[in-house]
């Protein structure tokens, strides 16, 4: 009977931990991608003033992600993005970005450059816009 | 069993790191080379931390990693200084990456322009554009016009033709060019990012410095620890109220016991902080400088030099300001000539600025260590010391200006002049000569 009661109380403890768990892993939304700079021997504020500028390009070809959900992404969307930006500004606020070096060879530095798509603000641009854009085009 | 196997199955399909990839080849890992800042990067693996946002015990705070490298090459007497410089950017390139990640504002200008000049025959002249609007003969001119033109005749005669011929070459050349020209598409990409912010409480809590003989390469790197409590901190050393310092329950070693001994004082640049033997939050800083010549004078002042830059990395603590700003511009230029041939010419520009400003008055900061060392890399002398602050010689500080600032005290004082009687004297003193001790 104690035995019994021990297994359904470690059962229940069980799931219930399952649950919490799913919760606290649930949807933590990243943009990851890696990039890479070609290794010519240049000095550290070279290489580190390369990666801050290609991390910045990078953030500003995918700041369409910050008006769509992930299930939305797709390539689509990504040119007709490219096409947006074309011959117009666009001022992008982003928080939490980083861009880090994850290996180096003979050829190449490799860098990681990291966001969550819910930390960036286009300015100057609303999603209508951009979806209408997007319709025309 | 059903219930549990249904709620294993949830949490796998919500299961959401939802990070999209996008693939790209890594390459192989070469062993003769090494990330910048590795070792920073592993001491924050260690003690379980990310970059970012940490969480512990239900308190947040910031760890960033500040990489350098040293421009200097190991052989030049400023190889020191240049390690010193180079953990000073190593900071500020971890304040400045906090900025950013506060927030950061990018801004985008694409362009791509066409043109295309298309001409085929001979020009015709232009008789109705042409009329000419002057006088239509030489008795028709003004006395003013007739004196212009004497002035034009007798110019022309004294100018060699030689001069003449080459007024206006190389307009007719770039014109010629231009007329080779079909069309031509310029394509600007540019992308300006800027961060600013003022950073308080970011104390350092590990430094590196990796020095590689074999490609002259230096890399420093430390690890900075930001949190709310570290603010509140720095801005109580800035307002004097030192309550906000004291925990007398959480003593530790006196100040002095903290400080690095021997090659571990090499590596060590920054502010730190800690408690003190009365619980007080206090900061250690830690600087050095090479001493340039075998001379006192020399050393005096390497170790001035460092001094400065100790206090000052106090003032930063409590509060800096600090900017960055990068741009890049890509142009990309497509010219179709008149022949066929297709030229295409690209440029790119990448400019980053990182300013930092701090300013501020240090009271009861002291030299508790000064030392001079051969170092590791370079066997060259280094002089160096460590800064310390604490709430208790503030408020020693503060009371010994007090004092001094307060006018003497006039009365009392005798200007009556005694004639005194020399005695021959003859004595000496000693201590710690006891020979059963030596």
């Amino acid at each position: 009977m104690i035995l019994d009661l021990l297994v359904a109380m470690m059962k229940t403890i069980f799931s219930l931990l399952i649950l919490i768990l799913s919760f606290s892993l649930f949807s933590q939304e990243l943009f990851s991608t890696k990039f890479r700079i070609k290794n010519e021997g240049q000095n550290f504020f070279k290489l580190d003033a390369q990666a801050a500028s290609l991390s910045n390009n990078i953030i500003r070809n995918n700041a369409f992600l910050s008006f769509i959900s992930p299930e939305e992404v797709n390539k689509d969307f990504k040119s007709c993005w490219k096409k947006f930006i074309l011959n117009r500004s666009v001022k992008i606020e982003i928080k939490k970005s980083k861009y880090k070096q994850i290996a180096i060879n003979n050829e190449y530095f490799i860098y990681q450059t990291t966001f969550n798509p819910k930390d960036v603000n286009i300015i100057n641009v609303s999603l209508n816009q951009f979806k209408n854009f997007c319709k025309i085009n | 069993m059903k219930k549990l196997l249904i709620l294993l199955a949830l949490p796998c399909s919500l299961y959401a790191m939802e990070v999209f990839e996008e693939e790209f080849p890594d390459g192989e890992i070469q062993e003769e080379y090494s990330l910048d800042g590795q070792a920073c990067f592993d001491y924050i693996d260690g003690k379980g931390w990310s970059e970012g946002e940490n969480t512990r015990k239900g308190k947040s705070f910031y760890v960033g990693v500040g990489i350098g490298s040293s421009g200097a090459s190991m052989q030049q007497v400023s190889y020191i200084d240049s390690i010193q410089n180079a953990f000073i950017r190593a900071q500020m390139n971890a304040k400045t990456d906090m900025a950013e990640n506060q927030a950061k504002q990018i801004t985008s200008e694409i362009s791509n322009e066409f043109v295309q000049s298309f001409k085929e025959g001979v020009k015709p002249v232009d008789v109705v554009t042409n009329n000419d609007l002057e006088a239509q003969n030489y008795e028709e001119l003004s006395v003013y016009q007739k004196m212009k033109l004497l002035i034009h005749q007798k110019l022309d005669e004294s100018i060699s033709s030689e001069n003449k011929d080459k007024v206006g070459e190389n307009e007719r050349e770039l014109q010629q060019e231009i007329d080779s020209i079909l069309s031509q598409n310029v394509f600007r990409d540019s992308i300006e990012a800027t961060a600013s912010s003022n950073i308080r409480g970011m104390k350092v809590v590990y430094s590196n410095l990796s020095a590689k003989p074999n490609s002259n390469k230096t890399n420093v790197c430390n690890v900075v620890v930001w949190s709310e409590n570290f603010v509140k901190y720095a801005d109580a050393m800035t307002t004097g109220n030192f309550k906000v310092l004291s925990n007398p329950k959480k003593k530790k070693k006196p100040l002095k016991d903290q400080v690095k001994k021997g090659d571990a004082l090499m590596v060590t640049f920054g502010t730190f902080m800690d408690r003190d033997e009365n619980g007080d939050m206090s900061i250690l800083s830690y600087a050095q400088s090479g001493i340039k010549s075998s001379t006192s004078n020399s050393q005096q002042a390497a170790i001035r030099t460092a001094k400065l830059k100790a206090e000052r990395a106090i003032i930063q603590f409590r509060s800096e300001n600090v900017e960055v700003q990068e741009k890049i511009d890509n142009f990309e230029i497509t010219t179709e000539k008149a022949n066929g041939m297709i030229d295409t010419y690209t440029e790119e520009n990448i400019d980053r600025r990182q300013r930092a400003s701090a300013n501020g008055t240090l009271q009861g900061s002291k030299v508790i260590h000064r030392w001079v060392q051969r170092h590791p890399v370079t066997s060259r002398p280094v002089a160096g010391v460590v800064v310390s602050w604490s709430p208790s010689d503030a408020n020693f500080a503060k009371s010994m200006k007090e004092t001094l600032e307060k006018e003497p005290d006039a009365s009392g004082s005798s200007t009556e002049y005694q004639v005194i009687q020399p005695q021959e004297y003859d004595s000496g003193s000693s201590g710690g000569d006891d020979e059963d001790d030596f």
